[in-house]
């Protein structure tokens, strides 16, 4: 009898507990279903879709003809290309630009504090101020880089404006953004492997190169995982700072020289938001999903196996 | 114990011997590079390049103040100056009286100030029922909210520009944060620390007959101090800097966000004699970034660990 209330009284606490948080977090699922998976759902739907804001706004389903299209686009296979080249570029080279910083700045003195603390301020600036600053730069004849160069002998180069240098040195401003990012998380990747293993190495007589390779990279390989699929999830959806970089403000398709740093983001917001082809836009951006997941899973496979 | 498979690890006693004076002999060589041993000069010079380092990755920040401080003459000029010889201040000038960089940088402020406001609001009152109350498919919510995490940015932005328009916010401070509420980054980083507080701690104030929102409001919150500043502090940031959602949204000239008015400025003055305006534009941007990392560096800097977390 008298259990048989406490239980009635457990049920209603239980059932008062629920309702409270039903309450709590309405306003959330609110926002969360109207503005993250009512999107996600209505984007699928216009990729199938011949939706052109610029001709009229009646939606017609077209099955798979967008994703067709995509096939016989030169756009898409030349702004993939440049994604390609792009996020090879500054993942490769950030991540071992950031690894050196990481075991340079493993410490407590001046110097290590003092990169530290100045490494991550390129992370924090947005990418209109970015662009603005390495433009000139990059100036030919008039900017600082080429004035350097061509003091020790080199021929005066226009960084952005020529076909063959306008890729890497969009990938050096992007590695100098994303270098106290990546560098900051290796460190303490690297300060939680227990001193004593590389100590025990070092007095089984490895040097401190030997040491990196056998002790802290396989050790790192969890956050070096991390990393990795973070700057090339980062890299290949780059487009503030290659459209900044790279394309003027009157611009229809952008990335200057002649498409040589067209990313496929410029691509697709070329396509939805200039040309407001918004179904075939939609079928871009679910294709951009696709690799994105795939490549990370593939990556997962390969380098975070063990754990 | 991945090393237990490494020749580096050998019990052997007298092998490690040798190999330690081995290890040690480089040490006892002589130099007599001012007095110091071969490894003090490598110290001094692995110091050296590591301030060199950070002087170059500051290098492009340098070069904005620089330019901000010259005349037309010298910023235009065939060969650079490398520091102002004439300092001016009329480039700060122009850009009150004649780019007008008040309106951009009052919009800003208050998209990011609202932004920040909600994202908190929405994140605490979601956090507290995922991390500490009981209710049925709780733990099938957080990891569907969660997983949403996974979903490119670039596949939301098409369908949520057409929501933006269909409701008539293109052009309104609304239209430039709200679509973005629903990123599920808050809620992880606050459901993972008050999912860490002891539950022992809301007991006796249950035993008093709190409220749930008395103990959110008077406990939870209190305890949450440092995450709510990291969140807070990212949330602002992200809205200060933010490039390619404002450039979709606005096309009004006085609803401009100050990155993309900034970033319109360069074709304002694109061969005309006001280029000096767009570093100073540039600054704008830089100074409350700079100044906020120097405060809130710790908080910056210490929320890269729950984002490790998320990976």
């Amino acid at each position: 009898m008298k259990l048989g209330r406490l239980k009635k009284r457990l049920h209603t606490q239980a059932r008062r507990e629920a309702m409270w948080a039903l309450v709590f977090l309405s306003p959330y699922l609110i926002i969360f279903i109207i503005w993250q998976i009512f999107p996600l759902l209505y984007g699928l739907w216009l990729s199938f879709t011949n939706l052109d804001l610029l001709h009229s706004s009646d939606v017609k389903f077209v099955g798979l003809s967008n994703f067709t299209r995509i096939l016989s686009d030169s756009f898409v296979a030349l702004s993939l290309k440049n994604t390609l080249y792009f996020t090879a570029g500054s993942v490769g080279l950030g991540i071992v630009l950031a690894l050196a910083l990481a075991s340079a700045m493993n410490g407590t003195s001046f110097e290590n504090r003092w990169v530290k603390w100045v490494c991550f301020i390129p992370y924090l600036m947005g990418a209109s101020a970015i662009a603005i600053v390495w433009k000139r730069i990059y100036l030919g004849y008039s900017g600082p880089l080429n004035e350097l160069l061509m003091a020790v002998g080199f021929p005066n180069i226009a960084w952005l404006a020529d076909t063959n240098s306008a890729m890497p040195s969009v990938i050096i401003v992007s590695v100098w953004t994303m270098l106290g990012f990546n560098g900051l998380i290796l460190l303490a990747g690297i300060q939680n492997i227990p001193s004593e293993v590389k100590e025990a190495a070092m007095i089984d007589g490895a040097g401190p190169w030997t040491a990196f390779w056998l002790i802290t990279l396989p050790l790192l390989k969890p956050i070096l995982f991390f990393v990795i699929t973070f700057a090339f999830i980062g890299a290949f959806q780059a487009f503030g700072l290659v459209y900044a970089l790279t394309t003027g403000w009157n611009a229809v398709y952008g990335g200057d020289p002649l498409y040589h740093t067209l990313t496929y983001v410029m691509y697709l917001y070329a396509v939805a938001f200039k040309n407001m082809q918004v179904g075939y836009g939609a079928a871009l951006s679910w294709l951009l999903m696709a690799i994105i997941l795939g490549v990370t899973l593939i990556e997962r496979r390969f380098l975070g196996a063990e754990e | 114990m991945k090393i237990g498979r490494n020749p580096l690890e050998d019990n052997d006693f007298s092998r490690k011997k040798t190999t330690l004076s081995n290890a040690k002999s480089p040490l006892s060589t002589p130099s007599t590079f001012f007095g110091l041993g071969s490894v003090g000069v490598m110290r001094i010079l692995g110091k050296l390049s590591l301030i060199i380092a950070g002087l170059l990755i500051l290098f492009p920040i340098y070069w904005t103040v620089n330019l901000s401080l010259q005349t037309i003459e010298q910023i235009t000029s065939w060969n650079p100056f490398w520091f102002p010889v004439t300092p001016t201040l009329s480039w700060y000038q122009a850009v009150f009286s004649k780019a007008n960089i008040i309106q951009p940088v009052m919009n800003t402020l208050i998209v990011s100030i609202s932004s920040t406001v909600c994202v908190l609001f929405l994140s605490i009152t979601a956090a507290y029922p995922l991390a500490r109350l009981r209710f049925p498919m709780r733990g099938l919510l957080f990891t569907i909210i969660i997983s949403t995490m996974m979903i490119p940015e670039q596949v939301l932005i098409i369908p949520r520009y057409l929501m933006t328009y269909r409701l008539g916010l293109l052009n309104t401070y609304a239209g430039l944060f709200v679509p973005y509420l629903g990123w599920p980054f808050g809620l992880f980083l606050l459901t993972q620390f008050m999912g860490r507080i002891p539950k022992e701690i809301e007991e006796s104030a249950k035993m008093d007959g709190a409220g749930y929102i008395n103990i959110l409001w008077s406990i939870i919150i209190p305890l949450c101090k440092g995450p709510l500043i990291t969140l807070g502090v990212i949330e602002f940031l992200g809205n200060w800097n933010f490039f390619q959602w404002p450039l979709i949204v606005i096309n009004d000239d006085n609803m401009r966000t100050l990155a993309i008015a900034v970033f319109f400025l360069q074709g304002k003055t694109r061969g005309a004699a006001d280029v000096g305006m767009i570093f100073v534009g540039a600054i704008f941007c830089i100074l409350p970034v700079l100044l906020i990392y120097l405060f809130f560096q710790r908080h910056i800097v210490g929320s890269l660990g729950q984002l490790q977390m998320k990976g």
